[in-house]
């Protein structure tokens, strides 16, 4: 009967249990990768949080920096470029890895899926640096934050801070968290307007408590709701009556 | 003894402990192997505890413990490692049951490092099996260690799990709403 080895990937439940809970988060994720039914049981392993301060990213055209900062202060750098013939580095503490047939994107995307749908409770701060228009990550990082979003199953973010030359991606993720906090950042050097119309309309603009915008001009008419404890904003023309109601 | 605020619920703990000397009994494994051990250090698992409780309610003479689910080979490491720690205070594997840092004390330690990984999972198996809490618990610790830090590719290296043919769906990304 005994023909079948005892492994990891067949251990009972509670055993499994006990060996992950004394794995980090890290250990987690090299596992899971280990093959399907070990990933199938990480998955949906319960106690499993990263604990995390804070993430960011930062996207640029052939590489993505991913910053994961725990709340012990800890931080974990990782690196995703491509490569040439259709595969991917990884860089990681001292570390190396090239997966061929492999798109650097989708192992971000996969990786810090699991970071995000597993953080328990609340994060300070998550930060989006994006170089160009990276529409497939955008949406694979929208479509992670929405998972989470629809199913109530949020933690509470502080902080959302995006850096891009492109505002008009701002509500794509912003519709998927609900950040106290909103800072946003023109990545060009030249201030540019930015019309808020779209934003503007979001539960999540309306819910925030501060904002920030750095070089965008905004419309000086746009409705700055009520919700706002703190504004920081830059005007292109703005009126005298107009200030005074801001002042408000 | 100064009466404690809130023990007048308690119970007084009464475990009863078979303070006669050593009961040798036999066991048998699962492909037939017969060995041999204390009573005091089959009672580490819950499991075979319960049947020779059965036997002494009933005063039925015990001459030999069938384990079915347990190679000769892995009983005789579970054997050795019950005998260890058959003069445990059982309210240590009580605390320890549920606890997350669990310490492994050298002896342990060097019992279950020197085992081959195939071994090892044979032998938290077994424990799981007779329900034997402290190797349980220190088996896992061991696997957990041995994996720490690792990449993928040590960690499939070190359970033996070889590289999936296919690579992991690429497919994830939907790019429209």
């Amino acid at each position: 009967m005994d023909s079948n080895r005892n492994s990891l990937k067949n251990m009972p439940e509670l055993v499994m249990e006990k060996i992950l809970s004394d794995l980090d988060f890290f250990d987690l994720i090299s596992l899971r990768k280990v093959c399907q039914s070990i990933r199938f049981f990480i998955d949906n392993f319960r106690k499993m949080n990263p604990k995390l301060q804070s993430i960011r990213i930062t996207v640029e055209p052939k590489s993505i920096k991913s910053t994961y900062r725990f709340l012990d202060n800890s931080e974990r750098l990782i690196i995703y470029q491509t490569l040439p013939n259709r595969s991917s580095l990884l860089k990681w503490d001292q570390k190396k890895r090239i997966l061929a047939n492999s798109n650097y994107m989708d192992i971000f995307l996969k990786d810090f899926e699991i970071f995000w749908k597993n953080q328990k409770l609340k994060m300070e701060k998550f930060q989006l640096d994006l170089a160009g228009n990276p529409l497939k990550i955008i949406y694979g990082i929208r479509k992670i934050l929405a998972a989470n979003y629809e199913n109530n199953s949020n933690f509470e973010l502080g902080k959302f801070e995006i850096e891009t030359s492109n505002p008009c991606q701002i509500p794509k993720i912003l519709s998927k968290i609900n950040p106290k906090t909103l800072e946003i950042w023109n990545k060009n050097d030249e201030k540019e307007y930015w019309d808020l119309e779209e934003i503007s309309k979001l539960n999540q603009w309306k819910n925030a408590k501060k904002l920030t915008i750095n070089g965008f001009y905004v419309d000086p008419e746009i409705r700055i709701s009520e919700n706002f404890e703190k504004i920081d904003l830059i005007f292109e023309a703005i009126s005298w009556e107009q200030v005074l109601e801001f002042k408000k | 003894m100064a009466p404690k605020k809130n023990s007048a619920k308690r119970p007084q703990p009464s475990t009863p402990k078979p303070s006669a000397p050593a009961r040798i009994v036999k066991v048998q494994s699962s492909d037939g192997h017969i060995l041999q051990a204390d009573v005091r250090a089959l009672l580490l698992s819950s499991t075979l505890a319960a049947t020779i409780k059965g036997y002494d309610d009933e005063n039925k003479p015990l001459e030999k413990l069938e384990v079915n689910n347990v190679v000769g080979f892995t009983l005789k490491l579970v054997l050795e490692w019950c005998e260890k720690h058959k003069e445990d205070d059982p309210a240590i594997a009580q605390a320890e049951k549920d606890k997350k840092n669990i310490f492994i004390p050298s002896w342990d330690r060097h019992f279950l490092t020197k085992l081959p990984m195939g071994n090892l999972f044979d032998l938290i198996t077994a424990a799981y099996h007779l329900d034997i809490t402290g190797l349980i618990n220190y088996g896992c610790k061991t696997v957990a260690n041995s994996a720490k830090g690792k990449s993928t590719e040590e960690m499939r290296e070190l359970f033996g799990i070889p590289e999936p043919w296919e690579q992991p769906s690429t497919s994830t990304a939907t790019w429209d709403d």
